[in-house]
């Protein structure tokens, strides 16, 4: 490449920003052309271009632990937190909405709120928390998700943050001793929801108040009721 | 089983369709859209988050952003450049704050990259060039994990991520510089 050229220059810096895009493969052809033909006549541009296919192939491989059918278990239930749009009117002509759930969805949508790194880090915490938590839901019973238009999930009565530092201990421990089934969660901000026999509601709401691995305990249908 | 494809092998025609029935609340459809993009979010995540756990739970907050907004879906862009979209700014929002280097962060030093000698000659340059785009602020790891690992043109990237072409390709031009900078124990192997 004559380098005294100004135009060469301008030509150079301008294939050489498109050496990434030629390198994976996804120029458009005219591009592409451009590219190749400027590699003929640039060795600092080969040069470049074999250093960034090295790049491209060292891709490293996913990490371990991923699971996506653990992963979509999990989600599946938060779409009922927040049906489809579209499906909302359809599904619901027009029932007469009662208090506690617009009290609820008010709650869920600030909790769905925009998170902050707290939140995240609580939340990543307690996956670990809420995989083991779900070991001890009673085996055969099969996931939510695949019940699809056969029963009805869960329905979340009760909305738990852990704190921090709870352990995994003290989660076994609240879920044993409340009778309450995780069936949701968490939120983005780190909250897990509770499915509460109503009867016990009130009870298992002061208890997991009380408990010093809980950070904050609501529930999501107005206390007074049932 | 209607959606029986294989994950990862559904075109854009057919994820145009999925996403279709997604808006009309097929949760059989959302299922097979989640497996057939959920390898191709944990690969460009697993770059923006560095973390298993924090990477799944960024996975299904864009896929129930793509479950609420998609009957608001208008085709008028790539599924996949739509879905990469919403996965980019839900990974920003989860991890500003964190101490993730941003656009302006200061350079990172490439001392550290040096592994033991003896270990294996292409294991070591896959981690360093990990640990070199980890280094990388996260707008410029971003453009670099779509161009070299989702091939993704620059046309495409400006739409997912939301700046202008000329901003893709300057974020490009600088993240290089450091990649070559960080990188330069291991320039040898990768010539």
């Amino acid at each position: 490449m004559n380098t005294q050229d100004p135009s060469n220059v301008a030509e150079h810096q301008d294939m050489q920003a498109l050496l990434p895009w030629y390198a994976a493969g996804s120029l458009v052809d005219g591009e592409a052309a451009r590219v190749q033909q400027h590699l003929r006549d640039c060795p600092e541009c080969r040069a470049e271009l074999a250093w960034q296919r090295r790049l491209i192939e060292t891709a490293a491989p996913l990490p371990a632990g991923l699971d996506p059918e653990r992963a979509l278990a999990r989600l599946m239930p938060r779409l009922d937190e927040a049906p489809s749009p579209l499906a909302q009117p359809v599904a619901k002509p027009s029932p007469v909405v009662p208090a506690p759930s617009r009290f609820a969805s008010a709650l869920l949508d600030w909790l769905r709120g925009p998170g902050d790194w707290k939140g995240w880090a609580i939340a990543a915490q307690a996956l670990v928390i809420v995989v083991l938590a779900a070991n001890m839901l009673p085996a055969g019973t099969p996931p939510d998700y695949k019940a699809l238009g056969s029963a009805p999930a869960a329905t979340p009565d009760v909305l738990v943050v852990f704190k921090p530092d709870a352990s995994v201990q003290d989660v076994q421990r609240l879920l044993k001793t409340s009778g309450a089934h995780l069936v949701g969660g968490p939120t983005a901000t780190g909250a897990w929801l509770l499915d509460v026999e109503a009867a016990q509601r009130a009870s298992v709401l002061a208890a997991l108040r009380a408990d010093p691995a809980v950070e904050m305990a609501e529930a999501l249908a107005a206390e007074g009721r049932q | 089983m209607r959606f029986g494809r294989r994950a990862g092998v559904t075109g854009d025609v057919d994820d145009g369709e999925l996403v279709r029935l997604v808006g009309g609340g097929d949760r059989l459809a959302f299922q097979a859209l989640y497996r057939a993009y959920f390898p191709r979010l944990a690969r460009f995540l697993d770059r923006m988050t560095r973390n298993v756990p924090l990477l799944e739970e960024v996975v299904n907050d864009t896929m129930l952003v793509v479950w609420q907004k998609a009957s608001s879906y208008d085709g008028s862009s790539k599924v996949s450049t739509w879905i990469f979209g919403i996965a980019y700014r839900q990974a920003l929002k989860a991890l500003r704050g964190l101490d993730e280097p941003l656009e302006d962060a200061p350079d990172v030093a490439g001392e550290e990259w040096h592994e033991p000698e003896h270990a294996l000659a292409a294991l070591q340059l896959q981690r360093g060039v990990g640990r070199a785009l980890d280094a990388l602020p996260l707008e410029q790891r971003a453009v670099v994990c779509l161009t070299y690992y989702h091939g993704m043109a620059y046309q495409e990237i400006a739409e997912t991520i939301g700046c202008p072409v000329n901003t893709v390709k300057t974020r490009m031009f600088h993240a290089r510089l450091r990649l070559k900078d960080m990188l330069s124990d291991h320039l040898e192997e990768i010539r």
